[in-house]
C-alpha cells in the first residue's frame, strides 16, 4: 500500500468479497511480492518519514468511513482548492489545513474559490457563499466533473464496504433472525393464552 | 427411565434440597396477578445480563488486553473471528440495553413505591447493583481502546483529582501510572472480567432472595400476603411458574425483536451505542474536539458540569448517584402506590423523569452558558425531589387503597402514552429554548449526501 494502510483488512477478504481473482489482486494490488495474499493491507511507508513529509502521518482508512462518516469522505474528497500557502498548494474546506495533498488532482483538476482567498476557514462557513458552489475548476482534469463525483462515489462505497465488511452479511442475517423471533412470538403467545385463560 | 430420574432427583433432594428451592422460587412462589407492563424489566435485565456473560466470555477469547494489540484485536473479533462480530454487537448492544431496561426497571420500583417497606433492602441491592453496573459499564469502555474509550476515562478518573490533598495521588493509584496507559487497560480487563461480573452476580443473587422473602409488590401497592385462602395462599396470588413464565417469554421475544432490530440494522444506534470516535485506535496526543461520556452516563455528568467548582461538582456527582439510596426513608406517604397518591405527587414524578431526560441530553453537548443555566435548574430539581420528599409526600392527599388488587390496568395504555407525551413536551421544551435540541452540532460546510449501496 502506498500512503494510507487498510491495515485491519487482508487482501484476500477483499478479494473474496469483491469477486476479484487471487492472481489479479496479487498482479495489481499487492505491491511487495513478498506479501502473502491471506496478509492485513499494511503499509508499505515508514510512519516516522511520512511524519517529515506530511507533518503527519496518514492516517490508516479501514475505519475511517465510520469514525468520519460517508457524506464527509465524499465531500472531503472532492472539496480540496488552491491555496499557495499550503505546503502541497491546496486546502481542503471540509478540513481546513490537512496535511494531505490533493491526491486525484490528475483526475479532477484544481478548484480555485472564486473570491480568490483561499482562507481555509470552513469552520464557520455554513452559508457563507465563498465557500459553496462557487469554487470554479481552474485548470482542467483527465475527468469532467460529473466522472470525478462518480470515481469518488466508488472510492467512498469501497471505504465504507471495507469499515464494516459484514455489514450485507449482518443485514441478510438480521431479517432472517427477526422472521424467526416473529414466529416464536406467535407460538408464545398462545402458550401464554392458554394458561392464562383461567386466570380471572 | 423416568424411575430412574425420579429416583436421581430423590437421592439429590436428600442432600441438597433441589425441591424445595425450586418451590420457594419459582413453582410456588406467589406473584400478584395484576402484574402490568413495566414488571417485564426485571427479567429482562437478567435477560441481558446473561448475555453480557455469555458474548463476554467468548469476546474474552479472542481480544487481547494490551495497549498496542486492543483495538486491533476488537477489529479482528469483527472481520476474522467466524461470527466475532455477532458477538461484539450482541456486547455493545447489550451493554446499553442493560442501562434501559434498569432504568425502567427503577422507575417502575418509583411509581409503585417499591422500595417502601417491608422491601427497603430489595432497594438498597438493586441501587448497588446500578452502581456496580455503572462501574462495570466504565471499565468496559475502555477496552476497545479506541479514542473516546481513552478520552472518556481520562476525564472520569481525573474526577478524582478535584479531591483535596490526597486526589491527585488517588488519579495515580486508579490508573497505576501517570497516565492512562496499558497498564490502566489491563487493570480494567481484570476488574471487568473477574472482579465486577462476581460482585454483580452476589449482589443480583441478594437481590432476588430479599424480594422472595418478603414478596413482589404490585401496581395498586397492595399486601397480596393480608388476603389469605383456607390453604393459606394470597387469594390474588398466582404461581411464578408457570403463569409468570410463559407471560415473561412472550414479552422476551418482543424484546429481543427490537433488540435485534437495532444489533442487526443499526449497531451503532446512531453514535449512542457505539461512539463515532470510537472507531480511530486511542492517541494521547491527540485530544478529540468534543468528549462525552457514553448516554447512560450523562445525567450524572450534566450534575457534575452544573457546579462551576471542580471539588464541588464532583460532590455533586457522587451524592446525585447516591442519594436514592435513602429513599425508602424519605418517603412519608401512607400508600405505596401512586395509583392511590395525590396530585403533588404525580406532578413531582413527571418533572422528575422530565428532568433527568433533558440533564441526559444535555451531558452529550458541548456547554453554552443557557445549557448549563437549564442544567443547574434540573440539577436543583433532581435534589430537590429527594430532599424535600418528606414533606411533599407526607403533605400530598391520598386515596383509599382497595383491599384487592385491582385488574382495570390503572390509567390504562391511552394514559401512559398520554403521560409520555407529557414528559416528552416537559423535557423537549426547555432544550429547544436553551438551543440544545439536535444531537450533534455539525461545525462544518452541510455534506453533500450520498447512498452507499453495500452490495455493489
Amino acid at each position: 500500500m502506498g500512503c494510507h494502510s487498510l491495515k485491519y483488512a487482508r487482501y484476500n477478504r477483499v478479494a473474496d468479497d469483491l469477486g476479484i481473482p487471487y492472481d489479479l489482486m496479487e498482479e495489481h494490488i499487492i505491491a511487495d511480492p513478498s506479501v502473502k495474499i491471506g496478509s492485513l493491507m499494511d503499509n508499505a511507508m515508514d510512519t516516522k518519514s511520512a511524519k517529515n513529509w506530511f507533518g503527519a502521518a496518514p492516517p490508516d482508512l479501514t475505519l475511517v468511513a465510520r469514525s468520519r462518516n460517508p457524506d464527509w469522505l465524499y465531500t472531503y474528497l472532492r472539496s480540496f482548492y488552491r491555496d499557495d500557502t499550503r505546503p502541497y498548494g491546496v486546502n481542503n474546506r471540509v478540513y481546513p489545513n490537512v496535511g494531505m495533498p490533493h491526491a486525484l488532482l490528475e483526475l479532477q483538476g484544481l478548484l480555485e474559490c472564486s473570491d480568490g482567498h483561499g482562507d481555509g476557514n470552513a469552520s464557520d462557513s455554513q452559508g457563507d457563499e465563498s465557500h459553496g458552489s462557487a469554487s470554479e475548476l481552474t485548470s482542467e482534469g483527465s475527468q469532467t466533473t460529473d466522472e470525478y463525483d462518480g470515481t469518488i462515489y466508488d472510492l467512498v462505497n469501497f471505504l465504507a464496504y471495507v469499515a464494516e465488511p459484514m455489514k450485507a452479511d449482518r443485514q441478510r442475517i438480521g431479517v432472517y433472525a427477526l422472521l424467526l423471533i416473529a414466529i416464536f412470538y406467535v407460538f408464545a403467545s398462545l402458550l401464554n393464552r392458554e394458561y392464562w385463560k383461567d386466570v380471572h | 427411565m423416568e424411575n430412574m430420574l425420579i429416583g436421581l432427583r430423590d437421592w439429590v433432594d436428600q442432600r441438597l434440597p433441589i425441591t424445595r428451592a425450586w418451590n420457594t422460587h419459582m413453582g410456588e412462589y406467589y406473584a400478584p396477578k395484576n402484574f402490568n407492563f413495566w414488571y417485564y424489566f426485571g427479567v429482562f435485565s437478567l435477560l441481558v445480563l446473561v448475555n453480557q456473560l455469555l458474548t463476554g466470555i467468548w469476546l474474552t477469547m479472542n481480544y487481547t488486553p494490551s495497549a498496542e494489540e486492543a483495538f486491533a484485536s476488537v477489529e479482528y473479533i469483527m472481520r476474522d473471528v467466524d461470527y466475532g462480530w455477532i458477538l461484539r454487537y450482541m456486547h455493545s448492544t447489550g451493554a446499553s440495553a442493560f442501562f434501559v431496561v434498569v432504568y425502567l426497571h427503577m422507575f417502575r420500583a418509583l411509581i409503585y413505591g417499591s422500595y417502601k417497606k417491608p422491601r427497603e433492602l430489595i432497594w438498597i441491592f438493586g441501587m448497588l447493583i446500578f452502581v456496580v453496573l455503572m462501574a462495570e459499564a466504565f471499565v468496559g469502555y475502555v477496552l476497545p481502546w479506541g479514542q473516546m474509550s481513552y478520552w472518556g476515562a481520562q476525564v472520569i478518573i481525573s474526577l478524582f483529582g478535584a479531591i483535596p490533598v490526597v486526589g491527585e495521588d488517588i488519579v495515580t493509584w486508579i490508573r497505576g501510572d501517570y497516565l492512562i496507559s496499558g497498564i490502566t487497560l489491563n487493570r480494567f480487563f481484570a476488574l471487568h472480567v473477574v472482579a465486577l461480573p462476581i460482585v454483580l452476580l452476589a449482589l443480583v443473587v441478594l437481590h432476588i432472595l430479599a424480594l422472595h422473602e418478603v414478596g413482589s409488590n404490585n401496581p395498586d401497592g397492595i399486601n397480596i400476603k393480608d388476603k389469605k385462602g383456607p390453604d393459606g395462599i394470597p387469594l390474588d396470588g398466582i404461581k411464578f411458574h408457570p403463569y409468570y413464565t410463559v407471560h415473561d417469554i412472550q414479552a422476551i421475544a418482543v424484546f429481543l425483536f427490537i433488540f435485534c432490530g437495532i444489533l442487526f440494522f443499526m449497531p451503532e444506534m446512531g453514535g449512542f451505542f457505539l461512539e463515532y470516535a470510537n472507531f480511530e485506535q486511542a492517541n494521547g496526543l491527540k485530544t478529540p474536539d468534543h468528549i462525552a461520556p457514553v448516554w447512560y452516563f450523562t445525567p450524572f455528568y450534566s450534575v457534575l458540569r452544573a457546579v462551576p467548582d471542580k471539588f464541588w461538582g464532583f460532590i455533586a456527582f457522587a451524592a446525585s448517584v447516591a442519594i436514592p439510596f435513602v429513599l425508602p426513608w424519605l418517603d412519608r406517604s401512607p400508600v405505596r402506590s401512586w395509583r392511590y397518591r395525590g396530585n403533588i405527587n404525580k406532578v413531582m414524578l413527571v418533572l422528575f423523569v422530565a428532568c433527568i431526560l433533558i440533564l441526559g441530553v444535555l451531558g452529550v453537548k458541548s456547554p453554552t452558558p443557557e445549557r448549563t443555566f437549564l442544567a443547574q435548574i434540573c440539577s436543583i430539581f433532581y435534589f430537590g425531589f429527594f430532599l424535600f420528599m418528606p414533606v411533599w409526600s407526607a403533605i400530598d392527599k391520598t386515596k383509599p387503597v382497595p383491599e384487592r388488587v385491582t385488574m382495570d390496568g390503572g390509567i390504562g395504555p391511552l394514559g401512559t402514552i398520554g403521560g409520555f407525551a407529557l414528559i416528552m413536551v416537559l423535557t423537549i421544551i426547555p432544550l429547544k429554548v436553551v438551543g440544545a435540541e439536535s444531537a450533534f452540532n455539525c461545525g462544518t460546510i452541510p455534506f453533500d449526501e450520498c447512498d452507499l449501496d453495500i452490495f455493489d
